[in-house]
């Protein structure tokens, strides 16, 4: 059976998942599945192979259920996302400095040691040891801002939003551990 | 030899305190103070049996069921911590403490973007922003009006300020800014002891101008960062030093503009 190429649908998707138009970048499931109908699945995959060739993908974001880790398709968010890694001096223009970029790492693998949640006390402190304790506070503010960090529980930081996205929390421990100071 | 009734009572008093200590261990391990390992469960609920049979009233039997719900909450938080450590993302705290601290800010920043897919989204205009950059723009004036106003009240354009100046006019000390705002604080705190509050403009007022200006600035850090708080009672401001720094919110943060005028400095001086 030959394989139909949706060229028009294609766009749409395309256009769904670029543009922001909310309060959280991407697309929901369900959305994707209303606006380009029943081979909406097909359509991903035939934008994902487009999207290969440009260090890009689509990337689906689970919604955390409270108790079981299962996810369904429309609840998930859906969103492009960069496949391989930048540079450094790549990710500086980002927006983020150096400083911001490692203090990201600390705060990240230390949420992630202390399995998900860790006072913010505690976080704060850790910046602060390398950056001073005056910019470890901006620094927290500033991530909690941009959905890194979150804070659902009063003092109780959690990974937020986009650490959960874009983050391949695997490999930055591994790294974390395997490297070795200069 | 004390009578049975004086010997219970005792015993009571005893039970409730021993509960008590049990829930407040419980509740450190919740806010991830502690290990979750570090209660020992069978003698907490072994301690919960010994008084069971005592409890009499309502109050009591409450106290040991909520020991009961913060002990399977904890029973909880050991089986996430098991599942945790047996799973791929495991490690010491104390070991990534160390590691972070022994590495360098590029180190660690070349650590993060190794791991790092960032998202790729455009920002766009939608029906309503555009309705109000419309709207901003229509309403200003041209450049030439605004311009006139700028030299009508006399303003001064503004011009680089060197770190000498700004020394010189006592709006940054020598010494680093953390100790400086910390000196304020400790400040604040000692001249709340009587009413837990001080008065705000008595507070910042200088012998000179720029010295309150100087003052007010370190302030606002103050209540910025949630060491202290801005109260307003009637038409006096009063700032309440916290005794730890409150975080900040995030969402909804309120700017609070005070002006901060030389009539004004000479009212309260």
């Amino acid at each position: 059976m030959s394989r139909r190429f949706y060229s028009e649908k294609l766009r749409h998707a395309a256009h769904l998942l670029f543009f922001r138009r909310g309060r959280l970048p991407g697309v929901k499931g369900w959305e994707l599945k209303k606006r380009l109908g029943k081979d909406h699945e097909e359509v991903m995959k035939q934008l994902n192979e487009i999207l290969k060739d440009v260090d890009l993908e689509v990337k689906e974001i689970p919604e955390e259920s409270s108790e079981l880790q299962t996810s369904r398709f429309e609840e998930s968010r859906f969103v492009v996302a960069l496949k391989e890694n930048l540079t450094l001096s790549e990710g500086k223009m980002c927006g983020w400095r150096i400083d911001n970029l490692a203090g990201l790492t600390i705060a990240i693998s230390y949420v992630v040691s202390k399995q998900g949640k860790a006072p913010r006390g505690e976080v704060e402190k850790i910046l602060s040891h390398k950056f001073g304790r005056w910019r470890s506070l901006t620094m927290m503010d500033a991530f909690t801002r941009t959905g890194y960090l979150a804070e659902d529980e009063p003092d109780i930081i959690s990974l937020g939003w986009r650490a959960k996205a874009e983050v391949d929390l695997k490999s930055l421990m591994t790294l974390l551990l395997e490297t070795k100071p200069i | 030899m004390k009578p049975q009734a004086e010997k219970d009572r005792l015993n009571l008093a005893a039970g409730r305190r021993e509960i008590r200590e049990v829930l407040q261990t419980c509740q450190a391990i919740e806010d991830r103070k502690f290990n979750p390992f570090l209660l020992d469960v069978g003698r907490a609920i072994t301690i919960l049996r010994k008084y069971f049979n005592n409890w009499e009233i309502f109050k009591d039997l409450c106290l040991d069921a909520q020991a009961i719900n913060k002990l399977s909450r904890v029973i909880r938080l050991q089986n996430s911590q098991l599942r945790f450590q047996s799973g791929s993302l495991y490690a010491d705290q104390d070991l990534i403490q160390r590691k972070v601290e022994s590495l360098s800010s590029r180190r660690l920043a070349e650590i993060f973007v190794g791991s790092w897919h960032p998202i790729v989204e455009l920002e766009q205009l939608t029906p309503s922003t555009m309705k109000a950059a419309l709207g901003y723009w229509s309403m200003l004036l041209p450049y030439e009006e605004r311009r006139k106003r700028l030299t009508i009240a006399g303003a001064i354009t503004p011009s680089p300020i060197s770190q000498n100046e700004i020394l010189r006019a006592g709006f940054a000390a020598k010494e680093e800014f953390s100790k400086h705002l910390e000196g304020v604080w400790e400040e604040v705190k000692a001249k709340s002891l009587k009413k837990k509050m001080v008065e705000y403009w008595s507070f910042i007022s200088q012998k000179s101008y720029a010295e309150t200006v100087g003052k007010a600035y370190l302030v606002s850090f103050l209540v910025t960062y949630g060491y202290a708080s801005l109260i307003r009672k009637g038409r006096k401001m009063y700032l309440k030093p916290n005794e730890t720094p409150k975080p900040r919110a995030v969402e909804g943060v309120v700017s609070f503009p005070i002006s901060i005028t030389p009539e004004r400095w000479r009212e309260v001086s």
